[in-house]
């Protein structure tokens, strides 16, 4: 089921990836530490976590954005560090990415149809100016926005309608595969909504696949079909994501999951919520269980070797020496 | 798809579209207002566009600035000579404004020149990163740690004198400063979000420093360029007083200056009319360029 799985519809697969910054001269910061998953077509997974654990690192690095330090990260089956030229353009084409802040993504010098149009220009999509300008005019109005804004500046939009029109540049060239990384954490709530109503909507028009990374946990619940918990750099636990949050296994997870508030005052006063002690180690440390200093459950064995990947039900696995 | 994703729903929430009435002031609409609210600035654009057509309108005067008249040789201002005669007779006014013509040709070509090349220069260095920018920004250092003056002085012995050759001399070592600044400002532009957005969508690096970069860079290179004329006007008058510039008969402020030292004690006009324009001129330009990074800071 998992990151071994090669079924004809698995879209990304990324086996042990690491990305590695170096940090001056002798330190190394391990911002991504060999890490599997595989995301398959038409689904969404969920990449959450705390801030700064890798999440946007890991994703930019799967598709290929960032050079990776080792692993690997196959796109249809094809490693994308191998392609070149015409092949690397193409994969431009169908992996596109969405991004966090609205007010930085967008080049604020431009008008939105040449936004939009970029994508087009580049992969030669549209044959003439005209059919360029009904894609653009098309695509505006798929993340609701009215046609006539197409020759507006950047300026003059707020940040909802920014970050639908970073959707409709990334939508633009018809991607298979969207990177959402943290869409909707810098809007407000009501746009939050709007937001991923419109993703949901284009995923069941377009067929799309998700790597979609957050940190709201309510919303990833709703959205994602599978989770991966991500924490300081290593995938934690993965699974189904009813299962993740109905029977969370590793000690982050179910205090990530007890953290999420439920929307009733008598279950929340009535229920232990699990608070973690002590500050998250770094990310330079050794090869050890990265989560040791912080968990309740810590043993020897915990400090000393770095916990693999089991399954514990089909398709829920868990990285941790105590289950 | 899955029944389970049902969507979020907003309550009394009209699913049209939106639209917003806000309406952006226009780049010349803020640069007017920050104008206004500057009497300094007000005064540098009046004097700037009184020189601008005064130098044009040269010819109409009735005066030839070259023609010389030993009898009315070193006549004071008034009396149809509006700043006089000079030692030769020649009308002093006229002269003046031929000598506006050189002065601000020069300082015009020479930031023409000097921004290109330093656009150039520091985009692909700030861009290309790594051992690239460490030999382009060491050239850049050896450049400036030349001392130009004296350097021009000896150029300038070795190419013949004109117009297009002191734009050249004082281009050369005039770049430098706009390539650092155009450097710095591209490796903050090249680490945004939208630029990382472009290579996401496979843009190739010469357009996205075309598209993308350079056109962010507008105001920084703007504002550089209004103090580099300002700069060239200055080089070329300093030349011209040590008589390294444009050779006469053809006049500029610079050389009317150097005339003017011989007879300072009894005909100090002489040396103030050609004096207050370099400074005026030099002082509106950078007022200008002071006013237009403040329009567009406010954004």
């Amino acid at each position: 089921m998992q990151s071994g799985m090669k079924g004809e519809n698995v879209i990304l697969e990324v086996r042990n990836l690491s990305k590695f910054f170096r940090m001056g001269r002798h330190s190394v910061l391990k911002a991504v530490h060999d890490v599997s998953f595989s995301v398959r077509k038409g689904e969404t997974l969920g990449l959450v976590g705390e801030s700064g654990c890798g999440k946007t690192t890991c994703g930019r690095t799967s598709i290929g954005l960032y050079e990776k330090t080792s692993g690997s990260t196959l796109f249809n089956g094809k490693e994308i560090a191998q392609m070149k030229g015409k092949e690397r353009k193409d994969l431009t084409k169908r992996v596109q990415m969405v991004f966090q802040d609205p007010y930085t993504s967008l080049d604020p010098k431009m008008k939105v149809h040449r936004l939009i149009a970029e994508g087009i220009r580049i992969h030669n999509i549209a044959a003439n100016r005209n059919e360029e300008q009904e894609i653009v005019l098309d695509m505006l109005q798929k993340v609701g926005l009215h046609p006539s804004y197409a020759y507006r500046n950047i300026k003059e939009f707020s940040g909802g309608q920014r970050q639908r029109i970073g959707i409709a540049r990334a939508l633009a060239v018809q991607p298979e595969f969207l990177l959402c990384d943290e869409p909707i954490s810098a809007l407000d709530v009501s746009i939050q909504a709007q937001i991923m109503n419109l993703l949901m909507e284009l995923q069941e028009k377009m067929g799309l696949t998700y790597l979609f990374i957050a940190h709201d946990l309510a919303v990833v619940k709703h959205f994602c079909d599978r989770i991966a918990v991500m924490y300081l750099g290593k995938i934690v636990e993965m699974g189904g994501s009813e299962e993740v949050y109905g029977h969370p296994l590793h000690p982050y997870t179910k205090a990530l999951m007890s953290a999420v508030p439920i929307p009733d005052p008598d279950l929340e006063m009535g229920r232990k919520k699990i608070l973690l002690s002590g500050e998250s180690s770094s990310h330079m440390g050794e090869d050890r269980c990265r989560f040791a200093d912080r968990c309740p459950y810590v043993s020897n064995q915990c400090r000393n070797e770095g916990p693999k990947m089991k399954e514990v039900a089909p398709g829920h696995w868990v990285a941790c020496h105590q289950i | 798809m899955d029944s389970r994703k049902d969507k979020f729903v907003r309550i009394n929430y009209q699913p049209e579209l939106q639209r917003t009435e806000y309406q952006q002031k226009s780049f010349l609409h803020s640069f007017v207002l920050e104008i206004k609210a500057n009497k300094l600035a007000i005064a540098a654009v009046i004097f700037l566009m009184v020189i601008f057509v005064a130098v044009l309108l040269a010819p109409l005067s009735p005066y030839d600035p070259d023609k010389m008249d030993v009898v009315h040789k070193l006549q004071p201002p008034g009396n149809g000579h509006l700043f006089g005669t000079d030692n030769l007779g020649r009308d002093y006014f006229t002269r003046a404004l031929y000598g506006g013509r050189v002065s601000l040709q020069v300082g015009f070509f020479s930031m023409l020149v000097t921004i290109i090349f330093g656009t150039v220069w520091g985009t692909i260095s700030g861009f290309a990163g790594g051992i690239v920018d460490v030999i382009m920004m060491r050239i850049v250092d050896i450049m400036m740690s030349i001392p130009s003056f004296l350097l021009l002085i000896i150029l300038n012995a070795f190419i013949a004198p004109g117009l297009f050759t002191m734009v050249f001399i004082i281009s050369i070592f005039a770049w430098m400063g706009v390539a650092r600044i155009v450097r710095a400002e591209t490796m903050s532009l090249k680490e945004r979000d939208f630029i990382l957005a472009s290579r996401c969508l496979g843009e190739k690096k010469r357009n996205i420093i075309w598209f993308h970069i350079i056109p962010n860079m507008i105001p920084t290179v703007i504002v550089a360029a209004s103090i580099s004329i300002a700069n060239a006007i200055l080089t070329e008058s300093s030349l011209s007083f040590l008589g390294f510039g444009v050779q006469l008969p053809m006049s500029s402020w610079g050389n009317m200056l150097q005339g003017a030292q011989a007879h300072v004690l009894d005909r100090p006009y002489l040396a103030v009319f050609p004096g207050i324009f370099i400074l005026l001129t030099v002082l509106s330009f950078h007022v200008l360029g002071d006013v237009l990074r403040k329009t567009f800071e406010r954004g």
